[in-house]
């Protein structure tokens, strides 16, 4: 499992936690860790450039589940 | 009204789809790996998707850096699926800075510009003399509403038609229904009474 996979579990694991604490923001996860949040996207990157690319995760943690998922009604299969 | 940037894409006639040409901005630092390819890619403009796509081939061409998950909607169920960040120069340099897109596999396109993109902005689609004109401008700066504009039309015209009558009342000139009264005790003053009631009823 490579660092992208394991921050990954780790946020599925403490998913309703993170939610609970970091309502609405974007979070840094490194080395299966919350590191940095905020709700602006540019400040989160900002921080995400100091660290090694590909051993962390960024991840919203989005409440309101309806915005949770994305949508594609025409064109696009995964 | 604030400064904005814009495109126009104007086409000869009608169009069924809406498609640009972009380039990606890449930040070495969040895609070291990053490969270039070509100068600009296919994007078409899909407001039935919520977020941004690049083709999943092209992401792993470019050799993009993975920088977390999305949860994806499939006819199967809720799939997880990578998300990568990029910057995204639209035409007539309209840069859009530190967008998630998330990859799938697309036909025929490389990119896919959702309604995370196009809500940031204004986004019009006209088709006046079947040419289909394109617009998009950023950031969103003022409200287009087709029906006010009607409703502001239809005030301007009833007022045209009021100034008309109150020109013919004046004259002093005899009612055209034959009645043999002045037109202002005829069906002048019911005219103006109808339109005057109109005019209330218009909300602009």
């Amino acid at each position: 499992m490579n660092d992208n996979d394991k921050n990954y579990k780790y946020f599925k694991k403490e998913e309703e936690n993170l939610k609970r604490e970091y309502s609405q923001e974007f979070v840094v996860i490194y080395e299966e860790n919350v590191v940095f949040h905020d709700k602006d996207l540019d400040k989160v990157i900002e921080y995400a450039r100091g660290l090694e690319a590909g051993k962390y995760i960024i991840q919203r943690c989005e409440t309101n589940e309806a915005n949770n998922v994305q949508t594609f009604h025409t064109r696009v299969t995964f | 009204m604030q400064n904005f940037t814009a495109f126009t894409k104007e086409e000869k006639g009608l169009i069924n789809v809406l498609r640009t040409q972009i380039s990606i901005i890449i930040d070495k630092k969040i895609n070291p790996n990053y490969t270039k390819i070509e100068d600009k890619y296919d994007a078409i403009w899909d407001t039935g998707a919520t977020n941004t796509v690049i083709s999943e081939k092209l992401a792993q061409e470019l050799n993009l850096t993975p920088i977390g998950k999305a949860n994806v909607s499939t006819a199967g169920g809720i799939i997880e699926v990578n998300k990568y960040i990029l910057g995204l120069k639209l035409p007539n340099n309209l840069h859009i800075k530190n967008v998630m897109v998330t990859a799938g596999k697309l036909n025929g396109t490389d990119f896919l510009i959702g309604m995370d993109i196009i809500t940031l902005g204004d986004f019009s689609v006209t088709n006046f003399n079947k040419k289909t004109i394109f617009s998009f401008r950023y950031p969103s700066c003022e409200k287009i509403d087709y029906v006010m504009q009607a409703r502001e039309l239809q005030h301007k015209n009833l007022e045209k038609q009021l100034k008309h009558l109150e020109q013919e009342i004046k004259k002093g000139g005899k009612c055209p229904c034959g009645s043999g009264k002045k037109f202002r005790y005829c069906h002048g003053k019911e005219q103006i009474k109808k339109i005057k009631e109109e005019l209330e009823k218009i909300e602009v």
